[in-house]
């Protein structure tokens, strides 16, 4: 039943996107690139703010001047960020989500200490989102 | 550029997660248009099952109804698969340059 190719459609984690690499830093020195909005710009590319509390708003303007409206939804400080993201102009029912993991690497057996970072972004969620509202509304 | 704000890439998503959809994708696109009962004798599935199935492969504007006679064939429509895999590797490309960046610059805050 299952497909025998490696098409990308086959592919179970089509439903996002995912990335890892590892830097040669503790990831207390890897969170604090997110923390103050100069170096998060420098990083992200473009305009980039972000309030990294629960809650806490961001703004996120690309180099081409499309802006983007985000609220952070989990920090777990060292560990954990979390935040929704949607167009200016849309609503957050448009949102797509993005989680940062930080994993302390150990320095055993004179390996360096680093941090190995992944990102995962899902698309937009607006029918997820459109049919728990459809649920409150009818129940 | 596709961007990350299309909301119907999370519908083409959805429909893709499910292995019995993609079988029937694949079974559209290898074999060309068929019905929902010509569909149902390639799969270990009831009729009606195959049936919901292309409903929400519809949805996602994957499969298109076309009909001919008393039949409702379905065939396969592309674009909405190059929407979602452009998604992905618009979004890709651009971690990989800002996991890039992040590392450079903590990295370098490192050395200083």
């Amino acid at each position: 039943m299952v497909a025998r190719d490696a098409s990308p459609w086959h592919d179970a984690r089509v439903t996002s996107v995912e990335r890892t690499i590892r830097v040669a830093a503790p990831p207390e020195q890897v969170w604090a690139a997110f923390c103050d909005e100069a170096t998060l710009s420098a990083w992200f590319g473009g305009d980039a703010r972000l309030d990294i509390r629960p809650g806490g708003r961001g703004r996120f303007t690309g180099p081409a001047g499309d802006v983007r409206l985000a609220a952070v939804d989990e920090v777990e400080p060292y560990r954990h960020l979390a935040w929704r993201w949607w167009p200016l102009g849309c609503s957050p029912l448009d949102a797509g989500t993005v989680a940062f993991d930080l994993e302390g690497l150990d320095g055993d057996d004179g390996d360096e200490v680093g941090t190995q970072v992944t990102v995962r972004e899902e698309p937009p969620a607006r029918r997820a989102a459109m049919s728990v509202l459809a649920g409150a509304s009818s129940g | 550029v596709v961007e990350a704000d299309r909301p119907d890439v999370d519908a083409i998503f959805t429909a893709l997660a499910d292995p019995t959809r993609r079988a029937v994708l694949r079974s559209l696109a290898e074999g060309g248009a068929a019905t929902a009962t010509q569909l149902a004798t390639r799969f270990p599935v009831s009729r009606q099952a195959v049936a919901k199935h292309l409903t929400a492969l519809g949805d996602a504007g994957l499969v298109a109804p076309e009909r001919s006679g008393r039949e409702v064939r379905y065939r396969v429509t592309p674009d909405p698969l190059l929407d979602a895999m452009g998604w992905m590797a618009a979004v890709g490309s651009q971690w990989d340059r800002r996991l890039d960046a992040l590392r450079a610059r903590v990295e370098a805050g490192r050395e200083s």
